[in-house]
């Protein structure tokens, strides 16, 4: 479903995405995982069309997105749940809503809403409260609800554990273990390894702007070589 | 070489008044005056990246406090030394202002910063405006006769300025202080990282770009003998040495001289050989919007793109990085 | 002071301060969503007036026809405004989008207020002044009189900001310019268009602006060099009220009208002026953090 060959991306003159290449097929779950400044924001960022590629090729459903832009990615049913959730502090739950519904995807702004409500009740119950107002665990589900709406087909979460507490994390887990099992294809940057490898089918570790190891999800949690990548950083 | 073109170029200046008729040069006056304003302008706009809108508040201190000092009848009666005390005291006066309104303006940045100086100069012009008892008013000040200043000597006492303003500035660019102003200029975190004392180096730079402009207020306004808000504290005098800046090529040595002498030909081309029906503001304006639109980096360095080497490339094309794909 | 008088002046001072609000309005929006800092804000009124002049006074057509000619026309002129002069500027970096538009609209308003200056002084009358005369009689509301053209210039602003206020609020592309303003990346993100949501703010707040100057000229009249001074003036109320916040620019102005209706009451109105540069550096400092350097991440 996409496929990326030899992608480098650059800051200037700091590269920050070395050569990497990797594939991702309909209704997978994929986990990219790495230290931090490994280049897996950037990644996502490259595939979303908010850093220009420096080199490589990047196709979707055998379409190149190289030159499109961001607006254009969406509504081909790419999405991307951002690093920091990125909302809009002073707007409420619902206008989040209708602002992520994208015209043209095939699918009602009403049949999209009431599915987001039903897979997240608590957004429901928040729709008239203001982002900024609601907690740590409620803003990243509104970040994913968000995404939801433009119908997408490819998800991409960018740490959506971080600064949640354990439970929040596995609740919020659950939920994209529903999505998963609805047929949406996922890519999920963490850091948090456990929570993840048990969404995902497979994975790829990044250093240092390259991929250092990839494979199964259940062998990788085994793998000797992961546990030194993380201890080296932690 | 550099230095021989250099004393040729200054030892032609000062004997061209023998050659050239009344006209040309008073052109040329004119051009040593803006020469001076948007190098010392771009002593802080260029090489600080503090964008000055309000540098003709300096220009009107001197002017007036020259004007003003002249009507003390003590001061008045030592004749020229008199005169040349008083214009002084308003390089003086316009260097002690700038380290005055360093303290507020400085805390303010990009946009609130050009948004607070040109703010100051429309201040000072409602005060000026409104203290006839003091400033005249709207009838202006007049200079006493025996201290008006002829052709020939405010001729060479603003290319004084004016070559002095581009020595001021070449010898910042090579002082710990440039230095400095680049670092802060750059990243002001990293600058005072190092220890660098932000608020001092951008101090400085603005007494010493507001001093020779205060001289230059003086000696034009005696030259010219009467002054009023329009003629000293004017926008247009406040935006053009941003506009000649700009033009030539910010926060370079030559940028502000080459902008200068291109906009003043531009201006008696047009009122003297052309004679077009267009009042010349319109076209600063339309040169000030196309610079900013096709050349960002002026002309010295949009001509000669591959020649500008090493440090000066490095200060006339900061970064850039592609915001967003959209 | 009577309490008649201090009704009249604080009427003429609303009648100032919703003008005040509506220029504000429009030039934070465009501040907050686009980073463009329009200078040229005040001389799009400047020209509003000018042209509401021309139609009404020398070409003797009807207000309500001129009103609409004037606002097609500043339509046009904002889009090809943004399409000429600011689209060039957009894929800078924020910071530079910010300084080189500040120049390219400085550039367009010296070069708009000369030209207009010059020829209409030619054309037209040797001293111009812009004024929309509509022979409106004064309206007496619990016997205080209010002068009939003032208070239609108050129910205009107050009938444009809720217009303004509505299309934001209950538009798809009002909602992303709030969006927009509010975060940048998130609205990037999701799939909305930048530069679609710059061109229509654009557009709206250079034709609210022709329009805001029409009713000026009807209220007050204008000169031809009065746009810089009225971007200052739009620039204090936004910077006072918070740049992008639109409610603080309503109360900002009002607030701002008022005082200098005042002050040129207590000190003369050459002092008024000085009212708003107070206010201005006072708005600067106090918000130095969030007042325009914030909008730029």
């Amino acid at each position: 479903m996409l496929e990326v060959r030899s992608l480098e991306v650059r800051y200037g003159d700091f590269v920050a995405v070395h050569g990497i290449s990797l594939a991702v097929r309909q209704g997978e779950a994929v986990a990219l995982l790495g230290p931090n400044g490994a280049g897996k924001t950037t990644v996502l960022r490259a595939i979303h069309g908010l850093v220009p590629m420096y080199s490589g090729t990047l196709s979707y459903k055998d379409r190149s997105l190289v030159g499109l832009p961001t607006w254009e990615r969406v509504r081909l049913g790419i999405a991307l749940v951002p690093e920091g959730r990125e909302l809009f502090g002073g707007m409420r739950v619902e206008e989040h809503l209708e602002l992520g519904f994208v015209p043209g995807r095939g699918r009602s702004y009403d049949s999209l809403r009431a599915e987001v409500y039903e897979l997240f009740p608590v957004l429901a119950e928040r729709r008239r409260q203001v982002a900024g107002t609601l907690s740590g665990g409620e803003q990243q589900m509104l970040a994913i609800a968000r995404a939801l709406m433009s119908a997408p087909e490819l998800l991409m979460l960018d740490e959506p554990s971080l600064g949640l507490a354990p439970r929040v994390v596995r609740a919020l887990y659950e939920k994209l273990a529903v999505l998963r099992r609805r047929g949406l294809t996922l890519i999920v940057v963490e850091q948090y390894v456990h929570e993840v490898l048990r969404l995902a089918d497979r994975a790829y570790v990044l250093e240092g702007g390259r991929i250092v190891l990839e494979g199964g999800a259940e062998g990788l949690l085994r793998d000797p070589r992961l546990q030194r990548t993380y201890l080296a950083v932690s | 070489m550099r230095w021989a073109g250099l004393a040729v170029l200054l030892v032609v200046l000062v004997l061209a008044p023998r050659w050239l008729g009344r006209d040309l040069t008073t052109a040329l006056l004119f051009t040593f005056l803006l020469v001076v304003l948007a190098c010392n302008y771009d002593l802080v706009g260029g090489y600080l990246g503090l964008y000055n809108l309000g540098q003709a508040s300096f220009f009107g201190l001197g002017a007036y406090t020259t004007f003003l000092l002249l009507r003390v009848p003590g001061l008045s009666s030592l004749g020229s030394g008199g005169a040349a005390l008083a214009v002084l005291a308003g390089g003086l006066v316009a260097a002690g202002s700038a380290a005055l309104v360093a303290y507020p303006l400085l805390r303010l940045r990009e946009a609130s910063f050009a948004v607070g100086s040109f703010g100051l100069l429309l201040f000072l012009r409602v005060l000026v405006d409104n203290l006839p008892g003091v400033t005249g008013g709207s009838h202006g000040l007049y200079v006493a006769a025996g201290h008006y200043l002829s052709l020939g000597t405010a001729y060479g006492l603003l290319l004084a300025l004016a070559a002095g303003s581009v020595a001021l500035n070449w010898l910042v660019e090579r002082s710990r202080m440039g230095l400095a102003m680049l670092a802060i200029r750059e990243s002001e975190a990293a600058a005072a990282a190092v220890g660098i004392n932000r608020f001092r180096v951008q101090q400085m730079a603005f007494v010493l770009g507001a001093l020779p402009t205060g001289l230059a207020g003086g000696v034009f306004g005696l030259h010219t003998g009467y002054i009023d808000v329009s003629v000293v504290l004017g926008i247009e005098r406040s935006l053009l040495p941003v506009i000649a800046a700009m033009l030539g090529g910010t926060g370079s040595l030559w940028g502000p001289v080459v902008g200068s002498v291109m906009l003043r030909a531009i201006d008696v081309g047009l009122k003297n050989y052309l004679q077009l029906p267009v009042p010349s503001p319109a076209v600063y304006g339309l040169v000030l919007t196309l610079i900013a639109l096709r050349m960002p980096r002026g002309i010295v360095a949009h001509l000669g793109r591959g020649r500008v080497q090493g440090r000066e490339a490095a200060r006339a094309a900061p970064v850039v990085q592609a915001e967003e794909v959209s | 002071m009577t309490l008649q008088l201090m009704t009249e002046l604080l009427a003429g001072g609303a009648v100032l301060g919703g003008l005040y609000a509506l220029m504000a309005f429009a030039f934070s929006l465009v501040l907050a969503t686009t980073h463009v800092l329009n200078v040229a804000h005040g001389t799009f009124m400047v020209l509003g007036a000018a042209l509401s002049t021309l139609l009404v006074r020398e070409a003797h057509l009807p207000f309500v026809v001129s009103v609409a000619l004037v606002f097609g026309t500043f339509l046009l002129a904002g889009w090809a405004f943004e399409e000429g002069l600011i689209r060039p500027l957009q894929g800078r970096p924020p910071v530079q989008v910010l300084v080189g538009s500040i120049l390219v609209t400085f550039g367009v308003a010296i070069t708009a207020e000369a030209l207009l200056g010059y020829y209409w002084a030619r054309a037209v009358e040797p001293q111009p002044i812009f004024a929309v005369e509509l022979g409106l009689p004064s309206l007496r509301v619990g016997g205080v009189a209010i002068s009939g053209p003032r208070a239609l210039a108050l129910v205009f602003s107050v009938v444009a900001v809720a217009v303004l206020h509505v299309l934001l609020t209950r538009t798809r592309l009002g909602q992303q310019a709030r969006a927009v303003a509010q975060n940048r990346v998130g609205a990037l993100v999701i799939g909305i268009q930048p530069s679609r949501v710059a061109r229509t703010v654009l557009t709206v707040s250079v034709a609210a602006a022709g329009l805001a100057g029409t009713f000026y000229a009807v209220a007050v009249p204008l000169n031809p060099y009065e746009g810089l001074r009225l971007t200052m003036v739009a620039f204090t109320v936004a910077a006072a009220g918070g740049i992008g916040n639109l409610p603080g620019a309503l109360w900002a102005g009002v607030g701002l009208g008022i005082a200098e209706v005042l002050t040129g009451y207590w000190a003369g109105a050459v002092w008024s002026p000085v009212t708003y540069l107070l206010v201005l550096f006072g708005a600067l400092l106090a918000r130095r953090g969030e007042a325009v350097r914030g909008l730029v991440r």
